[in-house]
């Protein structure tokens, strides 16, 4: 698989990174994008709620009471104001931070297990990560264990169902490093096997899929400030040690024995990447489900704008993935107000026809 | 598009002060940031917190303990059967919001019938869509004192009604008929205002129950012969689907003295292939019929059933059409109904009921 799809490098050819100011207007474009959207997004919902307002309580809450005034004195009465202050800061604001850290994590890991695997059909999932959140998930609802609780296991499950493919193709990488063909085959087969267990389940007990079909179709729905916070200190943490590998994930697009041979330790560094996007990955996961096509075109279309080098593709695809799908979740509200799209709906719809016009554009490197 | 890097690769080489404090300051980040959220989350809500003489703490059919204001003044409504069981309870008016489908065509009616509809007089203008997702903040927006919902609300949701708006959050879901008439006690406990209707409902439901009882065991003692049922809510690919072990469908043809073809299944809401129905000719076939809902059961009306549900013409067992509801919905009313199953399982032993079915 890989073998097929990888440009072999070959003797003479242009190097193909952009300059640094090119990195630094997509990096700039990208950070405004995701400031304007920060603010957009918190005013969008099923419900309108006065901009002003809504402006008031992030400036209120934001700064621990210290400015402004609570609702900028547009509520009618207190009580409306402090559900809007729960609306907006206690559901909105933790639910466009999942959005933004979530985007960044499949992006990033996506990028990372592209290179790891020298593959550009890597997708976080395709190591089987989806279907095993689902799965584990679906234990819960089958078995119908702790009822009362089912709440606040269920990202654990979840994490953990995600955890068990990623492991194996870790545990596989010990022997395999230099076949990545062979691991991205083990996840695909790993991929297969959950759900297999999964429709199972399902199968079995047809009500268990109303509350798995969250991790199914993805949804950035019923988030918390702890699960916002739980992500951002994952991505932060795991994304910047990622992004600490971008110099060898560019060696190890020479083969392994090109990067051994200038220093790279190739079986480690791609067991610690499999490791590193896993966890990142899965935790996103328990958190929103599934959710497609991020994972898989954020890193494409950054290299399109600056080009191959890893240490530039990764931050960036980060910061894309994160405008990228709180754009698109703004979206899908925006059209659809009443009903809850799952996000996965508008990333594809969004993001299909823009990947393909920068794969096809007069000048572009795909051609 | 090129995977590949720079033909001349860069050294692998770090230059480990600047990626060292990058790393720091993300990883600083992550962790503020962190501790930022939980303590967002541990704020004490003024809701969720409150407690005091106005209040009741109960226990709900999944074991949750949840603090509720006593005959709480606005209500939500997340499912039917707890609709049923409020509209019984004389608490009507006190509903501000029930759960529906609300953005997809045909609004309300996809979850309530006609005659519910206009039995409990809803209008879309009480719709919180609930599909795929609650709308949550909606339901916060209605200012309800009390949420009252069933397993079909996703955990996530009850989870974000609860932690994030403070909304207390009952959830009705019995499994067994006997458990129908534990949440009208359980209602009674929230709602003591409603003690005389709650407890006369307790008592016409547990004689209801009794008189199905003793008459079901009356048939095994007396040598009755037990007609056996197909109770199917819908049709579809050479398969009836019905309801197996477990379910309240099986629990209905038990208690009114029949033996359900499906009681062997494996499964809860199996479909059983056309062809062995056929075989088995079932003596008595309960076919669920719905309003036209081309989301929840089907849309097999009346006529959609005699002209396309498969053998139909050759199946030789009495066909008695069944309101989908009153078999899929745990509530009162499913109850309520077993005397009409009692007469159409046993029409020579059975007058039928006076009345229409509840």
């Amino acid at each position: 698989m890989g073998a097929v799809a990888v440009r072999p490098v070959r003797g003479g050819e242009t190097p193909t990174s952009a300059s640094p100011w090119r990195f630094g207007a997509v990096a700039l474009a990208l950070l405004a994008g995701l400031v304007v959207l920060l603010g957009l997004s918190a005013l969008v919902g099923p419900h309108w709620l006065p901009p002003l307002a809504v402006f008031a309580i992030l400036l209120h809450e934001g700064s621990g009471g210290l400015l402004g005034s609570a609702c900028g004195g547009l509520a009618p009465n207190p009580a409306t104001c402090s559900i809007w202050t729960e609306v907006v800061w206690d559901a909105r604001v933790p639910t466009l931070l999942v959005a933004l850290f979530c985007g960044a994590a499949l992006a990033l890991s996506g990028g990372t297990l592209q290179g790891t695997f020298r593959n550009p059909l890597c997708d976080p999932f395709l190591l089987g990560l989806s279907s095993g959140a689902a799965m584990g998930a679906s234990v819960l609802f089958t078995f119908q264990l702790a009822l009362a609780e089912q709440a606040t296991l269920l990202p654990v499950f979840a994490f953990v169902g995600a955890l068990v493919p990623g492991m194996v193709v870790y545990a596989a990488a010990r022997r395999f490093a230099a076949n990545p063909e062979a691991l991205v085959l083990t996840g695909v087969a790993l991929s297969a096997l959950f759900s297999a267990l999964l429709a199972t389940f399902l199968f079995l007990n047809p009500s268990g899929g109303l509350q798995v079909s969250f991790w199914l179709l993805g949804n950035l729905q019923d988030q918390t400030w702890t699960r916002a916070g739980l992500l951002a200190a994952t991505v932060l943490i795991g994304g910047s040690l990622i992004v600490l590998y971008g110099r060898e994930l560019n060696v190890l697009q020479l083969g392994p024995e090109v990067a051994e041979s200038v220093g790279v330790e190739a079986r480690r560094t791609t067991r610690r990447l499999i490791l590193l996007s896993t966890v990142v990955t899965a935790v996103a996961v328990a958190f929103t489900g599934v959710i497609g096509f991020v994972g898989l075109v954020s890193p494409h279309v950054v290299r399109l704008l600056v080009g191959p080098d890893y240490r530039r593709v990764l931050p960036l695809a980060a910061l894309f993935g994160a405008v990228f799908l709180l754009g698109a979740s703004d979206l899908a509200q925006v059209i659809l107000p009443q009903i809850f799209l799952p996000v996965g709906i508008p990333t594809s719809f969004a993001g299909v026809p823009f990947f393909l016009y920068l794969l096809y554009r007069p000048g572009s490197r795909a051609r | 598009m090129s995977l590949n890097p720079s033909p001349n690769p860069p050294s692998p080489r770090r230059t480990v002060p600047l990626a060292l404090l990058a790393v720091i300051i993300l990883v600083t980040a992550g962790l503020a940031i962190a501790a930022t959220a939980v303590y967002f989350d541990l704020r004490p809500n003024a809701a969720s917190t409150a407690s005091g003489p106005g209040r009741t703490t109960v226990v709900d059919d999944l074991g949750r303990t949840v603090n509720v204001p006593l005959n709480a003044s606005r209500i939500v409504v997340l499912a039917p059967s707890v609709m049923d069981l409020v509209y019984r309870l004389g608490l009507r008016d006190r509903v501000v919001g029930v759960g529906c489908t609300a953005g997809l065509s045909g609004g309300i009616e996809n979850e309530y019938s006609p005659n519910q509809t206009s039995l409990w007089n809803l209008s879309a203008a009480l719709c919180i869509t609930d599909y795929p997702s609650l709308d949550t903040s909606g339901v916060a927006l209605l200012t309800p004192e009390l949420v009252i919902a069933t397993t079909l609300t996703s955990v996530a949701d009850v989870a974000t009604l609860s932690s994030t708006y403070g909304l207390p959050v009952v959830l009705l879901a019995p499994s067994t008929m006997e458990g129908i008439v534990g949440d009208v006690r359980l209602m009674a406990e929230m709602f003591p205002s409603t003690a005389p209707v709650a407890n006369a409902l307790e008592a016409s439901l547990g004689q209801t129950l009794a008189n199905a009882t003793s008459f079901d065991n009356g048939l095994s003692t007396n040598g009755t012969a037990i007609p056996s049922v197909l109770l199917t809510y819908g049709f579809y690919s050479g398969e009836y689907y019905t309801y197996g072990p477990g379910t309240f469908g099986q629990s209905i043809i038990d208690l009114a003295g029949g033996s359900s073809i499906a009681a062997g299944l494996p499964l809860e809401y199996a479909g059983l292939n056309a062809s062995s129905v056929l075989l088995d000719q079932p003596s008595v076939i309960l076919y669920g019929t719905s309003w036209n809902d081309p989301y929840l059961v089907g849309g097999q009306t009346p006529s959609v059933w005699t002209s396309t549900a498969p053998y139909w013409s050759q199946l030789n067992g009495t066909k008695v059409p069944v309101d989908v509801t009153i078999a899929t919905e745990p509530d009162p009313t499913m109850i309520f109904a077993l005397p009409w199953f009692l007469h159409d399982l046993h029409p020579t032993l059975v007058p039928l009921p006076s009345g229409l079915p509840p």
